[in-house]
């Protein structure tokens, strides 16, 4: 069986909680789909909504999150990343042959907004990972400007 | 056993950002990893080193306690893995050598077992929704709360209705709906 993952962006994120666009399955018996939605996209949606930027309301946010959670999420259709100690131990570091040789740069600098921040630390490659690496740098690639301070 | 609190609830008590340094450097420096008090200093008031050596000596006494056990419930000291990353984000400004990066390691990796590293995960997200954006401080004025710091107060309204919160901002610590809960 072949598993492809693929990055959810804010913008997917927003479509399917508030626009409620179905996930039209594409799965077949020997190849699946998952999309790999860092939790930091909900939280930063939350926040513009709260704000008024995106024109709906917390409720229809709400409701459209508990959708996508027994939706998409229970489903297996798509995972949220989450910042959980494991993750912070994993992606706050660096490591040389197991031996913390200082704090992970890309997220631990003043520079980088908090939100990019805590998405290079969802993200970032390493052992414990099980996505595909090249999530990170399409990130990166969507996000890194805007997430400069 | 200790005597007296064999039925014993008390509230978690979460730590901002710059509560959760200080704490972090009391904890690898006078304090000795919880093994003496911690002290008022810094943003640590004297209610909260209280409050810390209460849950702290209780876990020391009741090694063999499950954390399940509903009529035996000290709290706990919390702070969100975001905390984690502002520290390491301004870490020359925050920590200020008191501790080192290896220290915050082995911190995140094993800290100690009356001490929680709390999720950003989905279920603060729905707890975030319920922190307003604009909020009403003590003097009747409207201010602004961005996610960074809302992400604090969601985690201690996360931790349950009677959980504290430590945090050193003025404008925060003004903030309406945190009154009673701020320590």
């Amino acid at each position: 069986m072949i598993v492809r993952t693929y990055l959810l962006t804010r913008a997917d994120v927003e479509r399917r909680l508030l626009a409620r666009d179905r996930l039209i399955s594409t799965n077949e018996p020997d190849r699946v789909e998952i999309g790999i939605c860092p939790v930091i996209e909900l939280l930063e949606l939350c926040e513009l909504v709260k704000k008024g930027s995106i024109k709906t309301s917390l409720p229809s946010f709400q409701t459209g999150m508990q959708a996508f959670q027994d939706g998409s999420v229970r489903r297996g259709e798509v995972v949220i990343i989450s910042l959980d100690q494991n993750r912070l131990a994993d992606s706050l570091f660096e490591r040389d042959d197991g031996t913390i040789t200082g704090l992970w740069y890309p997220a631990a600098n003043h520079r980088v907004s908090p939100t990019h921040s805590v998405r290079r630390l969802l993200l970032r490659p390493s052992e414990q990972t099980w996505w595909n690496g090249d999530i990170f740098a399409e990130a990166e690639a969507i996000y890194s400007a805007e997430g400069l301070e | 056993m200790l005597k007296g609190w064999n039925e014993m609830l008390m509230p978690d008590v979460v730590l901002d950002t710059n509560v959760l340094a200080d704490f972090l450097a009391q904890f690898f420096g006078a304090a000795q990893r919880g093994r003496t008090s911690f002290v008022e200093q810094d943003t640590i008031s004297r209610e909260l080193a209280r409050k810390i050596n209460q849950i702290v000596r209780w876990y020391g006494w009741n090694s063999n306690v499950v954390d399940d056990d509903e009529e035996q419930y000290p709290g706990k000291v919390v702070a969100s893995a975001f905390a984690f990353v502002e520290i390491a984000r301004k870490w020359a400004d925050i920590v200020r050598d008191r501790f080192t990066v290896e220290q915050m390691a082995s911190f995140v990796e094993q800290p100690p077992e009356w001490f929680v590293i709390e999720p950003v995960d989905e279920n603060l997200v729905l707890a975030f929704c319920d922190i307003p954006t604009d909020v009403l401080t003590t003097h009747g004025q409207i201010r602004s709360l961005e996610w960074p710091d809302a992400v604090h107060i969601a985690t201690a309204f996360g931790r349950g209705d009677d959980s504290l919160l430590a945090v050193t901002d003025v404008q925060i610590r003004r903030v309406a709906i945190l009154q009673g809960r701020l320590v």
